[in-house]
């Protein structure tokens, strides 16, 4: 049993610890404490916690959280480490622009401070990394990755801070329900829509096939070849899941065959890109359209012999900056040297970085845009973003606002022909088509 | 071509990557008595090893031989330095000892090698070898040959020569065997070091098949140890058929039932290891044994 | 007012103070520590009180989480019965799980939980009309009751603190119980404990019961805290991250418990700069350490600082306060025989093996 002494011994430590815990977030904590800006006995809304969105007005106007006379906060939550490390990418794309309109001046003479967390693709990470973005570095607007912004976006809509999303999902196309939270990646359907009609234009009575990870993703995907097949849906044929940890996808890729699948829509990345190795193995020659954010040179085609590679086709929206085409593209050598002398050492030839680039300038034109330092401005500067080109794009198209509160519609189908993509089909937008009601 | 054969022999291919990691689980169980479940993990290395040899100039082959032994020597270390120290103690000193070996190697792997899978050229060639109507790519039977040649030599190691032999004394009784003037720690640490070299094989084998990154063994250690458990303690056959018939109930699971679909494939080795462990716990080929002091 | 009672009031109230003192976000975090801290004392019931291994805690907390979001999204139910509700649900389920693990332990109970843990993600998301499936489920955190004056990551602190001072008072009394007598038996010698009439089985799926409800309690009240549930955070990495906890905490000490959790909950956070994979190579390293070098864990080594500070005579080297050593000073080994009487004086040094009685080992 133990003894008086040992149990005080131990509260001594607790409380040691806990007071040393306090007594260095007391220091660091510069601003008021909640229990002080509280309005007494009043309920506040539901969720809402300190309500340090719009300080004082200054001579100027409102500004909101995160703006001082020479700094903007940004801040950003993405998987560093983890299965989907590959996608902090992103985050080298986006800094490099900071960094490089730091070295102008930075936005009104603001100079943009910014804060990349890790948070694993793990929502719950996620959830607590944007917290301490907004309570504790108090950021002016925050980017998240992927599907975990689906979790953060209700803290973010009653936080007020404005939010950026690189994620394709579809609901987060509801700009309806939330006002602060935008997404910069295109709507997964409009993809999967031009996609199934390419599908359908080369081979009207194609029977598609999906492979994609057992995710929410995939959902938005299905309802995009759905709605892309219009009248045509029961020639949706099959679909296979597969689970991130899983060494080989022969079963899956068997099953699609043997339902007599023609023509297949996936969503594979990284190490799953073996699968494209394997069908082409067994002599199975269907036409593979992967989806456009993981099939570029670097992180997918070289995983695979040149063989299984040739053919693998994709609706894309942004360039591959590996493409040996684009070697002497003038936008492609701009983005190299601000990325050779602004990336800190990113690699210009990662896809996802430029894809950061790219969506980094848009969010930038945005900031620089706003009628006053405030997130409601922000956001309704990006709503009406005027149509800005960037490297990232294929020529003639620019980021300009289609609904859902995203920037990008414009794709085009190309098929990797062993050397560069070669375009199957040229630039099309896809609001257009009705893909989504 | 049917699909029940073509998912048969699929299961069979898949099952051959469960079932030459549970060889190596075997050979350290019964050099040993733990369970490394750092196992799938010192394959990966192995796979890395051998990918980085390849990168310098080392022809295939020779890296793969090179690779063999550079694993059995970190299989000894391994259990020399950090196994040893609490063999004797309570399990639990060795489970989260080889879970940190798990969680530590893949950190290593992950940070001096990046995230971007890397790829070697297949030595066994990118050929379709038909059977039965049913396809089977040549790295699956390249995988196939080295884990069948493994499982002989292992065998024959430790049935045939008298190293193997004095090895697997000292694992049963290591009391006896010290009376012997046996050097038992040392044993132990031939037994890791074969482990990790059946390891090497699989990790390479594998990486025809599933590319080389540091997550490439996460998935298939768990089902590894269902075909270990499946196939009994302490029999390497057994591990191996464990292994095969995981892959194939797996694959066919996925085929027929409607419901399981991908994402609830692991119901299949999991319901088979709970079901094991329940009923008949000793496996298909293992022996009913006391427990270990 | 004994010394130690004065000593536990003083650190509730210093606790309990901080609420004013922190900032929301910070508090954020304690509380996490808090909740995911239940689940670990749970977690060191039964595999350092009753030297169960289980992988599957983070798979019962992520049950908790679930049946508190799916009752107050479909149901409207208001929080307390929504976490009770949790607390009760995964003490029945742990009570059922007790009875198949009567007959396995050791490395298969490892794998027939770390089965139950893998599974969880995929079914859960299964039932997507119930738990919200891939999108997962989110509902509106509690107000503070009363119009008290507090924004909501101060009352969800109070109440967490105020459910954990509960927790570590009942598990207090229970290991004083027999039912305590009855677990170290089992933890040393099962057939020994048979023999001398302990109710082994019993024993055993109480215990589970007893960490099946903490885990879900922690889970009800972290769901409270997070606001919103998605089936991958409660995986593989959770558990793996609560028996961590546990060893580097330090096994059977409550104490260690928590600053396990803190441990595990923190790590990530602040290991950023080490790289992609920080996280994971310090806890590789943190539990190699642990268990060569300090096995009583970080509640230990803190046992040993507060030690050097002590006056001269009184050498308590190795005990870990309520932790307590094994039969080779090891405590992750089983346990040595219970002493007869709460306080011992001086003490055998850990190495000493055999009958005599030690301070510090229930």
């Amino acid at each position: 049993m133990s003894t008086n002494k040992g149990r005080r011994s131990q509260a001594v430590i607790l409380a040691t610890l806990l007071l040393f815990l306090a007594a260095a977030c007391r220091s660091s904590d510069e601003t008021e404490t909640s229990a002080g800006t509280t309005t007494p006995g009043a309920t506040t809304a539901p969720g809402d916690t300190t309500a340090g969105e719009t300080t004082a007005p200054s001579a100027a106007g409102p500004v909101g959280q995160g703006v001082t006379d020479t700094e903007i906060k940004i801040g950003m939550s993405i998987p560093l480490s983890g299965p989907l490390a590959v996608s902090g990418a992103l985050s080298k794309g986006v800094a490099a622009v900071f960094n490089q309109v730091n070295a102008e001046g930075g936005i009104d003479g603001r100079q943009i401070k910014f804060v990349v967390l890790d948070d694993a693709y793990d929502p719950s990470r996620a959830a607590s990394n944007q917290r301490q973005l907004a309570e504790q570095e108090k950021v002016f607007a925050s980017f998240q990755f992927g599907a975990p912004a689906l979790a953060t976006r209700d803290y973010m809509e009653t936080r007020k801070v404005a939010q950026f999303a690189f994620a394709g999902n579809v609901p987060l196309s509801d700009t309806d329900a939330y006002q602060y939270t935008r997404s910069l990646w295109p709507d997964v359907r409009l993809e999967m829509g031009l996609v199934t009609q390419h599908i359908l234009k080369e081979d009207p009575d194609a029977k598609v096939g999906i492979l994609g990870l057992n995710n929410d993703f995939t959902s938005s995907v299905i309802e995009g070849v759905e709605a892309g097949l219009g009248d045509k849906k029961d020639q949706l044929v099959a679909i296979e899941k597969y689970e991130p940890g899983a060494p080989e996808l022969s079963g899956q890729v068997n099953k699609l065959r043997a339902a007599g699948v023609t023509a297949l829509a996936t969503t594979l990345q990284g190490p799953s890109a073996k699968a494209v190795e394997y069908i082409r193995q067994i002599g199975w020659e269907v036409p593979i359209y992967n989806y456009s954010n993981s099939t570029s040179k670097l992180a997918f085609l070289d995983l695979i012999p040149a063989s299984a590679a040739t053919g693998v086709r994709q609706a894309r929206w942004f360039r591959d900056p590996a493409d040996p085409a684009l070697k002497d593209d003038a936008g492609m050598k701009e983005y190299r040297e601000i990325i050779a002398e602004f990336g800190d050492g990113a690699n210009p030839d990662d896809a996802l970085v430029i894809n950061g680039f790219g969506l980094g300038q848009a969010v930038l034109v945005a900031l620089q845009n706003m009628a006053e330092p405030t997130p409601e401005a922000l956001i309704e500067s990006w709503d009406n973003l005027p149509p800005t080109p960037s490297p990232a794009l294929p020529k003639g198209v620019e980021f300009k606002p289609v609904l859902g509160g995203r920037v990008v519609s414009s794709y085009e189908i190309v098929e990797w022909d062993g050397t560069t993509w070669k375009s199957l089909e040229p630039v099309k937008d896809a609001i257009g088509e009705g893909f989504i009601d | 071509m049917t699909l029940l054969t073509q998912q048969v022999l699929s299961g069979l291919a898949t099952g051959l990557i469960y079932g030459s990691l549970a060889l190596a689980l075997v050979v350290v169980f019964d050099g040993t008595g733990v369970l490394n479940f750092a196992q799938g993990e010192m394959a990966a290395l192995s796979a890395y090893v051998s990918w980085q040899l390849v990168d310098k100039g080392m022809s295939y082959w020779l890296a793969f031989v090179v690779t063999i032994v550079i694993s059995f020597v970190l299989g000894v270390i391994i259990e020399r330095v950090l196994i040893r120290p609490v063999e004797g103690r309570a399990e639990i000193n060795i489970v989260i000892v080889t879970l940190a070996l798990l969680i530590g190697i893949n950190a290593l792997m992950g940070l001096i090698w990046g995230f971007i899978g890397k790829s070697v050229e297949s030595p066994f060639g990118t050929g379709l070898v038909t059977i039965v109507g049913a396809n089977l790519t040549s790295q699956q039977v390249g995988l196939a040959a080295c884990t069948l040649v493994a499982l002989l030599i292992v065998g024959a190691f430790f049935r045939l020569t008298p190293i193997g032999l004095i090895v697997r004394a000292a694992s049963v009784n290591p009391g006896s065997a010290r009376h012997l003037g046996i050097n038992v720690g040392r044993m132990l640490g031939i037994g890791w070091g074969i482990a990790a070299a059946v390891g090497a094989v699989v990790g390479m084998a594998t990486a025809q098949i599933t590319g080389i990154n540091p997550d490439m063994m996460g998935g298939v250690l768990l089902l590894a140890i269902a075909g270990y458990i499946l196939g009994g303690e302490g029999s390497r056959i057994g591990a191996v058929v464990g292994g095969l018939i995981i892959g194939v109930l797996t694959n066919l699971g996925v085929t027929y039932i409607d419901w399981l679909g991908g994402d609830l494939q692991n119901l299949v080795p999991f319901g088979v290891i709970i079901l094991v462990l329940l009923v008949r716990p000793q496996g298909i080929f293992g022996r009913v044994s006391a427990a270990r002091p | 007012m004994t010394r130690r009672r004065m000593a536990i009031g003083l650190l509730g109230a210093v606790a309990f103070s901080l609420t004013f003192l922190l900032d929301d976000y910070t508090l954020f975090q304690l509380s996490r520590v808090i909740c995911i801290g239940i689940a670990v004392i749970g977690l060191n019931l039964l595999t350092g009180h009753a030297g169960l291994i289980s992988a599957g805690q983070g798979a019962i907390f992520g049950l908790g989480a679930y049946t508190t979001v799916v009752l107050m999204y479909h149901l409207d139910l208001p929080y307390p019965l929504a976490v009770l509700s949790s607390t009760l649900l995964c003490l029945v389920f742990g009570l059922l799980l007790g009875l198949p693990a009567l007959r396995i332990k050791g490395i298969p109970l490892v794998l027939v939980t770390l089965s139950l843990t893998i599974l969880f993600p995929p079914v859960v998301k299964r039932f997507d009309s119930l738990t919200g499936g891939n999108n997962g489920l989110g509902i509106t955190q509690p107000q503070a009751p009363f119009r008290l004056d507090l924004v909501v990551p101060q009352w969800l602190y109070i109440l967490d603190l105020a459910v954990l001072g509960l927790v570590l008072l009942v598990m207090g009394n229970l290991l004083r119980s027999r039912y305590g007598r009855a677990l170290s038996a089992l933890r040393t010698s099962e057939p020994l404990a048979l023999s001398v009439g302990v109710a082994v089985r019993r024993t055993k799926i109480v215990t589970f019961g007893i960490s099946a409800a903490l885990a879900g309690l922690g889970g009800g009240l972290y769901l409270l805290l997070i606001a919103f549930a998605t089936a991958d955070t409660f995986g593989f990495a959770l558990s793996l991250g609560m028996i961590f906890a546990v060893v580097v905490g330090g096994v059977r000490s409550w104490t260690g418990s928590l600053l396990g959790a803190a441990f595990v909950v923190f790590v990530p956070d602040y290991t950023a700069p080490l790289g992609d994979r920080g996280p994971q190579l310090v806890y590789a390293v943190a539990l190699l350490l642990t268990v060569y070098l300090f096995p009583t864990g970080l509640a230990g080594i803190g046992q040993m600082l507060v030690n050097r500070f002590r006056p001269a005579g009184r050498d308590r080297s190795g005990q870990g306060g309520e932790g307590g050593a094994g039969i080779d000073g090891d405590p992750l080994s089983p346990a040595a025989l219970p002493g007869s009487a709460e306080d011992q004086p001086a003490v055998r040094p850990p190495s000493a093996v055999g009958t005599a009685e030690r301070e510090g080992v229930s």
